[in-house]
């Protein structure tokens, strides 16, 4: 997978969680969606080890702190720009 | 509190700027049944909630919402990129422009500013809830009205997405008020 292709997976990673989490608020003691939650929060991580192997750092927080010496929360690209999972 | 993730919900990546499409979605942004009051009513009415399972989608619906303002703010701000004097004009956009330049302000599509009116808390959990299904639908609306009057796949895609969202809310809020 390429930078972008990788980045939209883990986006897509990123709404099955929340959309799981919307559902257990009303379904509290579903066992199944909690299942779901566990496999797909590990994909996510998965698929952000396969990102930084490739492509360094995978900013989305202030807690992603880069190890290059750069703040690059400031440098990486901002979500409403164009070829925002380009870049 | 709240934590911010460098991202948006659902892509937008508009190419060709639309100022016309720019001025009826802005209505998402600060329209009476747009983002801002969705996110401001549902995380004002969380306080005063008897039980868990209302506080917790209220929360996270409001939430949700805010990053749905988010990608209405993208999507007017990549449709009012690189305007010439000549298409400010001709798409009645001049009358925005003058008092905001190309920032993104919260106004309806019929230029009225934002109003705290838009939203409701009640303190009951009956009037509250019902109040958030009706807000659900009438969003639902409005996404189905631009659906109808925008023709560029890159705009359509983005809608789609936030109007199925107002669904699904629509879909938890009804389970929160049958669980009382």
């Amino acid at each position: 997978m390429n930078k972008a292709e990788l980045k939209k997976r883990i986006h897509e990673m990123d709404f099955a969680i929340h959309e799981l989490s919307l559902y257990l608020d009303t379904h509290p003691t579903c066992r199944k969606a909690m299942e779901l939650l566990r496999e797909y929060r590990a994909r996510r991580d998965e698929l952000i080890k396969a990102y930084e192997e490739n492509f360094g750092k995978f900013i989305v927080t202030t807690d992603d702190v880069p190890t290059n010496g750069c703040w690059s929360w400031l440098s990486s690209p901002w979500p409403w720009d164009n070829d925002f999972l380009e870049g | 509190m709240w934590k911010y993730e460098k991202k948006l919900q659902y892509p937008v990546n508009i190419k060709n700027p639309n100022p016309k499409y720019a001025q009826i979605i802005i209505s998402q942004y600060g329209g009476p049944d747009g983002e801002l009051g969705a996110s401001m009513r549902y995380l004002t009415q969380r306080y005063s909630q008897p039980f868990n399972e209302v506080k917790g989608i209220l929360t996270d619906v409001g939430t949700e919402e805010l990053a749905h303002l988010e990608m209405i703010c993208a999507m007017v701000h990549q449709l009012t990129r690189n305007l010439s004097e000549k298409e400010i004009v001709d798409s009645g956009f001049d009358k925005y422009f003058v008092d905001h330049t190309n920032a993104v302000f919260p106004i309806a599509a019929s230029s009225l500013p934002w109003r705290a009116e838009y939203i409701q808390a009640k303190g009951d959990v009956l009037a509250d809830l019902h109040e958030d299904l009706a807000a659900e639908q009438k969003a639902r609306v409005t996404y189905d009205n631009l659906l109808r009057l925008i023709d560029d796949p890159e705009v359509l895609d983005p809608l789609r997405f936030l109007r199925e969202r107002e669904v699904v809310h629509y879909q938890r809020f009804g389970e929160a008020e049958q669980k009382m």
